[in-house]
Order: structure tokens, then C-alpha cells, then sequence
């Protein structure tokens, strides 16, 4: 088992199964060898990492991704197809939702770090400008000019 | 270089998105919202790509830094009329293009062809 400590000061005790589908905790916990010490999280609160290994949890038997699967990613392959329990455990607010992709993204759980991106991006498909910024509560921080030439610069996509 | 070649696993080195202040968006790096707007466009039909790169890119200041950063955002041709094949070529740099669907109003492929050919070391 492995003792995983927030930046809040919570203790998780998981499997190691389930811990090293974080690339930086198999790291660690590699480099450590067998040893009963907590590996402090400083990045990430209770609340996140309790969603982060329910995820780990649920996907602890599935391989690791390779290098191989990570260049396809990279490439052609990538779409925003998520599967049905993912969906259902990315049902989150907005605030949940972007603390785990920050989570995903430092303790190097790229598959995670996929969901909650292509989560995102499923959000903003199809959406004008000024619903993306009422979505995610962005100023609009161009001048009336800038907004006009840009409009311009991008009349080729205006109709499509 | 754009933002194309940025990797994401935890650095901790990367930058906030500077004009972001507002929202719980604004604390995701800047190789992250590449990540989302990549997603963005791949996961869209070829039709309408054009139109999400155009909603991407006006959104804000940071935003728009953002997408005219990434030349992978900008490979797909679709139906483009002809003033705007180089404002896209230009915005893709020396990515890979995919010519992805003629439709039948649009331009014909001898038409794509003489108006890339002067980037046809791009072609992929």
C-alpha cells in the first residue's frame, strides 16, 4: 500500500496499483524502493485527489499507455470520443473540473489529463466567441478596432 | 516554433495565461489550453473547423495569442475561398496540411493545387 499526504494535510492509503497510474508516484516509488514513507502531494487538495483515485481506481487494470500510444495522440488520431464512465466521472463543476486537469497534468496522468481536456473542448465546440467567454467568464480584453479587424481577418471561417 | 511544441507532463516551470484572471480557467497553463484547443479542432467536423478556430481565436487577447501560436491548429483546407488560403497557409507554417473535403461549390483540386504549390514542402 502506499500513503499519499494533500497539500491540505489528508492522508490516502491506496494500492500501488492504483497510486502508479500516476507516472510522477510510479517515479517516486521506483526511485525509493520498499519504504513506509508518505509521498507528500503539495500540488493537490483532498477533495481533487479523492476524484483523481477514484479514477486511478477504476482504471488500475488497463495498461499503461506507451510512447507509441501517446505519438498516435499526437498525431491523427486525436478526438474528442470519451467512453461512458469517464463521461459520467467527469461530470463535475467547472472549478473540479480544471483543478483535475491540473492534478492530471502534474502527477503525469496523461489519460486523465486527456478526458478532462476533451471535456473542455466538447464544452467550446460550436460555441460564437462570446458564448465561450460567458462559459468560462472571460473578459473580452480587445479594443472596438481590434474586434473589427479581426473580424475581418477571419471572414473566410464567418459563414461556415 | 509555436505553441505546437510544447509538452504538457507536469512542468511546473510553465507559465499562467496572463489575461485570464477572472475564471477558474485562468489557472490552467498556457500548453494546456494548446491541449483543449487542439482537442478542439481535431473533434471537429472539417466544415465547420474553420469556424471553431475563428471562435477560438476571438475570444480574448491570450486566447488568440494562443491559437495564431499553434500552426497545428491551422492545417486543415476546406472549401477555403481564395484570399483566405494564405492567411491560413501563413497561419500553419510548416505543419503538414490536410486538404480534408471539396464540396462542390467550392474550389476544384487543380484550383487547391497551384494556390499550394507554393508550399508544397508542406504538403503531408
Amino acid at each position: 500500500m502506499v500513503n499519499l499526504v494533500t497539500s491540505d494535510n489528508e492522508s490516502f492509503t491506496v494500492e500501488k496499483a492504483v497510486a502508479s497510474r500516476s507516472v510522477l508516484i510510479k517515479n517516486m516509488l521506483e526511485d525509493v524502493g520498499e519504504s513506509d514513507q508518505p509521498i507528500p502531494l503539495p500540488n493537490v487538495t483532498a477533495s481533487v485527489l479523492k476524484k483523481v483515485l477514484e479514477y486511478c481506481d477504476h482504471h488500475k487494470n488497463e495498461p499503461m499507455p506507451t510512447s507509441e500510444d501517446l505519438a498516435a495522440e499526437d498525431t491523427r488520431k486525436r478526438t474528442t470520443d470519451i467512453g461512458e464512465w469517464d463521461q459520467k466521472f467527469i461530470q463535475v463543476d467547472q472549478e473540479m473540473l480544471f483543478e483535475i486537469i491540473l492534478a492530471a497534468n502534474y502527477l503525469d496522468i496523461k489519460p486523465l489529463l486527456d478526458v478532462g481536456c476533451k471535456t473542455v473542448a466538447n464544452m467550446i465546440k460550436g460555441k460564437t466567441p462570446e458564448e465561450i467567454r460567458k462559459l468560462f467568464n472571460i473578459v473580452n480584453d480587445f479594443t472596438p478596432e481590434e474586434e473589427a479587424q479581426i473580424k475581418k481577418e477571419n471572414e473566410w471561417a464567418e459563414d461556415r | 516554433m509555436g505553441y505546437d511544441t510544447v509538452h504538457t507532463a507536469h512542468d511546473r516551470s510553465t507559465s499562467r495565461s496572463p489575461y485570464l484572471h477572472l475564471s477558474p480557467i485562468s489557472n490552467l497553463p498556457i500548453e494546456i489550453l494548446v491541449l483543449i484547443s487542439r482537442y478542439a479542432e481535431r473533434g471537429t467536423p472539417a466544415p465547420l473547423v474553420g469556424s471553431t478556430l475563428n471562435s477560438l481565436s476571438r475570444v480574448s487577447r491570450s486566447w488568440r495569442a494562443i491559437a495564431l501560436g499553434t500552426p497545428g491548429l491551422w492545417t486543415a483546407i476546406c472549401d477555403i475561398s481564395v484570399p483566405y488560403v494564405d492567411t491560413l497557409l501563413g497561419r500553419s507554417g510548416n505543419r503538414p496540411l490536410r486538404i480534408v473535403r471539396m464540396m462542390e461549390h467550392g474550389l476544384r483540386f487543380p484550383e487547391y493545387m497551384s494556390l499550394v504549390s507554393p508550399h508544397i514542402q508542406t504538403l503531408g
